[in-house]
């Protein structure tokens, strides 16, 4: 669900070359639900692959269409979730276990209501505490299968997932039971309306995922996310994979991101380390995209409520759930809350082109007055939209003229961690030292002029104590790559061959020093090889990711219930539960604007002509494909009078106008509208620019397109600008909404 | 022994249009903006019980009959010993009958130079036992390389398993690209407009 094999995720290729080759061999079968059907693997003639095409900004009612007609059949594995804790879970021959079993307490006048039960709840004397522990450790209450009485989940072996009565006078309920509330809230047959999909596909599909054992998985998208209710769609991939254990199982859900120390504190330095470092954490400051905190947590809420305030409401929503937000930022930013960036420094980055919703005049006018941000810096190698609202552009290096080093991406089990390497000189002009302007350089120069603590002379320790200077990227990356090569085993040191090759002795002197003599034949080795990976047969260990930590799927969401939204008082679910996309109230959206005016939502897919904000200065790109297209449904057309090639215009409640090209077509979803994202531009080399008094012309190819323009959320006080996004993680609200569409 | 005759067998159930044959090809042989020796046409069809997306890639057939060689008045355009058809630049004097005598329409002009240009197999990697980029590049292996004439080799063991087929094969022109799965892609009703790369070439009727 969100994402299509062979035609986007990570690694697209991977994911390409091995989903077809095991599709030709009947070793798995596939079904892409998704409301737009990419170029990908889902060809004429593949075998056991099928597209199922969903009504956008649905996917937790097709899961939970799914989730029923397994607790109807009872052909979840009761064993798996009976188990309430990882070490029992693990003794089973799993590697992940549920909250299904623990209790909730549902007494409204409890102190403690709407928490899970803890163990003083309960009456029960907690373990005593391990003294090595460095923060408390959570006791939950479960009733044990054996006993039929309540017991601590750590000191039972299986425990029933379907209690319902009393525990120490105190009204409970197993956390599975929200579950099963919400999946029997709706009818299968309701559920294939709300998708647009078939009571018949999502019964094939219950019938088919468990029938593999533990072989089997549900896989979070990636687009499916990126709408305003994407945290519910996001819930259903661990709902799914825990009624059938196959968490970080070999042939199930297995591990993937697995890679070693490299820029944080690793076998030969301390990367993370900085001496004289400030505390500043999310513990006593708070982000700008005001994430990691509930309103009710923060000092402005405290400060009202001590002033008198009842209940007082946020300018803009706060967000317990995702650690930070891009997005979310760039709206504080143009809303000057939770407080003013009185100096922005930007680093690679266009929100405004890449949040759907922030690409308009309002936003813009407001980074440009300096009595809002009084000071922009932005280090970039592009001028794109976000760049040119600066003060002041730092020239940047681009991938090639860089260092990286990253965790393997994408569905492999392996473990493994890429760098990438400067292939070439900077194009970006020397400074009078000899680095080369960059990101880096700039970081360390300002530090340096500020006084701050882990930057020039003495900044970075070796673990065996010795101190190294950080002047360029150089000091850092390549003992970032001396971590790697020297993790667990140590790497042998490179072949004279691969020297003579690759010619790594041509290498700047400023690399060899950075690391030690010891360290260099091992760095080049690493670097000869494009990173260093592990061998795959050491992946998976009797039947298990051999990767596996203690992992716990969640049927009762403890945070969730907690985040009373502060406009409205409502209380968000705690279990997966379909809900239609709704307002920073809570308040759903087609109760706001009338869905016979906006009857239209929209599917905003990743490209293959294009990246989310990139790209589009890339003349081969632009030669593949010039602008992207509106697709509609070939029935939706009909209805509308537009025909295939026909101008149309696109237009939502907000008063945004849209105008493209009419793709029509059978492969996408009924009542919504595709658009590749990426296109568009403003900037990007689509405008003049003038650097240090010589006039760059711009390309309108650049610009060609059309660039979705999600709605604003109505229900903050007027003068706030919020594009629509999800209640929950913030995320932007890309895909779904409400559109009119009409021949122009 | 029988003499080598280089081809090309593309399977279209590999085929996902993702078009880095198309991008590595344009890289490898400096082909002009515009221009494309090789290119990947994509469209919505109907199975009879679901929807898919057809992605055909289509390039010189490198016909044993070639009908450009044949008009060209210059000898410009000829065979080479391995069956792979070339255009001489030295003798090339613009007149585009070999593109007008393309069934394949895989033929384009130089709008700088006047010239003919087109799929050459690489033969700058292929006479020296390389791939041509299309084909190393394929992300899912969906193109086959190699001497057709060959029992041995890759691409004529799969012609043996699987079978193939010719686009335009009642022209008789006996092409060296072959397909996998042709007559039942094109069977399939066609539900969008034709793309080529992601630009339509042929809007979608009615």
């Amino acid at each position: 669900m969100g994402a299509f094999p062979g035609s986007n995720g990570k690694s697209f290729q991977g994911i390409a070359k091995r989903t077809l080759d095991r599709l030709q061999t009947g070793e798995c079968t596939i079904d892409v639900v998704d409301p737009v059907l990419g170029n990908g693997c889902v060809t004429p003639t593949a075998k056991g692959i099928t597209w199922v095409p969903i009504k956008t900004a649905t996917n937790a009612a097709f899961a939970l269409g799914i989730v029923r007609k397994i607790l109807e059949d009872k052909t979840y594995n009761a064993t798996f979730l009976s188990y309430p804790n990882y070490q029992s879970a693990f003794a089973g021959g799993f590697a992940s276990y549920t909250n299904a079993s623990h209790l909730v307490i549902v007494d409204e006048n409890h102190p403690n209501y709407r928490k899970l039960m803890r163990a003083a709840d309960a009456g029960l004397e907690e373990p005593p505490a391990d003294p090595k522990a460095t923060t408390p450790v959570p006791y939950y209450v479960v009733i044990d299968q054996a006993t039929g009485q309540p017991a601590i989940h750590t000191q039972s072996d299986a425990a029933q997932f379907e209690y319902e009565g009393e525990v120490n006078g105190v009204k409970v309920r197993s956390s599975f039971l929200f579950l099963k509330d919400n999946a029997f809230e709706h009818t299968l047959d309701e559920y294939a309306e709300i998708t647009g999909t078939s009571v018949a596909t999502m019964e094939r599909i219950a019938k088919e995922f468990v029938s593999h054992g533990t072989k089997a998985s549900a896989r979070l998208g990636f687009g499916g996310s990126a709408t305003a209710n994407g945290t519910t769609g996001v819930l259903a991939y661990p709902a799914l994979n825990g009624l059938i254990g196959s968490a970080q199982m070999t042939g199930g859900c297995n591990c993937y991101r697995i890679g070693s120390k490299t820029t944080t504190d690793g076998d030969r330095y301390k990367l993370a380390t900085v001496k004289g470092k400030p505390a500043v954490s999310a513990k006593n400051a708070t982000y700008i995209c005001r994430t990691q905190k509930l309103f009710s947590q923060t000092d402005e809420y405290k400060a009202r409520v001590a002033a008198g305030e009842k209940d007082p409401k946020p300018k803009l929503p706060w967000l317990n759930v995702p650690s930070t937000s891009d997005n979310q930022a760039l709206v504080s930013i143009v809303n000057e809350y939770p407080y003013q960036a009185k100096i922005l420094v930007s680093w690679m980055t266009n929100t405004i082109q890449a949040s759907s919703g922030a690409l308009r005049d309002s936003v813009i006018e407001k980074l440009k007055d300096t009595s809002v941000v009084p000071l922009h810096i932005a280090c970039d190698a592009f001028i794109g939209e976000h760049a040119q609202l600066a003060d002041y552009i730092v020239p940047d290096t681009t991938p090639f003229e860089s260092f990286g080093l990253v965790t393997q991406e994408g569905y492999w089990r392996g473990k493994g961690n890429t760098v990438r390497w400067q292939a070439k000189q900077p194009s970006t002009i020397e400074l009078s030292d000899g680095r080369f302007a960059s990101f880096e350089a700039f970081c360390v120069d300002v530090a340096k002029a500020c006084d701050m603590p882990g930057f020039g002379d003495n900044a970075i320790e070796a673990t065996d104590g010795t101190s190294y200077p950080l002047n360029d990227a150089a000091d850092f990356f390549l003992k970032a790559v001396a971590n790697l090569a020297f993790a667990e085993e140590p790497v042998a040191d490179v072949r004279d061959e691969d020297v003579k090759l690759q010619a790594l002795d041509e290498l700047p002197a400023a690399w060899k020093e950075a690391v030690t003599p010891e360290e260099w034949p091992k760095v080049l080795n690493v670097l000869s090889r494009g990173g260093r990976f592990w061998p795959i047969e050491t992946s998976q260990k009797n039947g298990r990711s051999a990767y596996a930590k203690e992992y716990l799927i969640q049927y009762y969401s403890e945070k969730k219930a907690l985040n009373k939204n502060p406009y409205s008082g409502v209380h968000p679910d705690a279990a997966l539960r379909y809900v239609p996309e709704d307002f920073c109230d809570r308040t759903p959206i087609a109760e706001v604007y009338s869905e016979q005016e906006w009857p239209f939502r929209s599917t905003n897919y990743k490209p293959r002509f294009r990246s989310i904000s990139m790209q589009a200065n890339s003349p081969i790109m632009r030669d593949l494909c010039e602008k992207n297209y509106l697709e509609l449904n070939l029935d939706d057309a009909a209805e509308l009078g537009i025909k295939d090639g026909d101008t149309v215009r696109i237009t939502n409640p907000t008063g945004d106008v849209m105008t493209g090209e009419a793709m029509v077509r059978a492969g996408i979803a009924r009542s919504t509208f595709g658009v590749a994202y990426g296109y568009g531009h403003h900037a990007y080399g689509a405008q003049d620019a003038e650097i240090d008094g010589t006039l760059a012309k711009g390309d309108p190819a650049i610009a060609a397109g059309v660039h979705l323009q999600t709605m604003l959320d109505p229900m903050l006080e007027d003068g706030v600008i919020y594009p629509h996004a999800d209640s929950d993680a913030g995320s932007p609200g890309r895909s779904g909404g409400m559109y009119n569409i009409e021949k122009a | 022994m029988t003499e080598k005759r280089l081809g090309m067998l593309i399977d279209l159930s590999l085929c996902i249009g993702c078009n880095a044959c198309a991008v590595a090809c344009k890289q490898e042989n400096g082909v002009p903006l515009t221009k494309f020796n090789t290119w990947v046409e994509s469209w919505d069809v109907n199975t009879g019980e679901q929807t898919r997306r057809a992605n055909q890639p289509k390039l010189c057939n490198h016909c044993a009959d070639a009908p450009c060689v044949k008009v060209c008045p210059t000898g410009a355009s000829y065979r080479t010993e391995e069956g792979v058809v070339l255009v001489d630049e030295e003798k090339c004097i613009g007149c585009k009958y070999c593109m007008a005598a393309c069934p394949f329409q895989a033929r384009w002009v130089n709008d700088d130079t006047g010239e003919v240009g087109k799929c050459t197999f690489c033969y700058h990697r292929s006479s020296h036992g390389l791939l041509p980029a299309c084909v190393s590049t394929c992300v899912t292996r969906a193109r086959y390389f190699g001497d057709l004439n060959d029992p041995k080799s890759d691409i004529a063991k799969k012609v043996a398993e699987v079978g193939s087929e010719a686009l335009y094969a009642d022209l008789g022109l006996d092409p060296a690209v072959l397909y996998v799965g042709l007559s039942q892609v094109e069977g399939m009703p066609v539900t969008s407009a034709i793309h080529r790369g992601g630009n339509v070439v042929k809007p979608l009727e009615g």
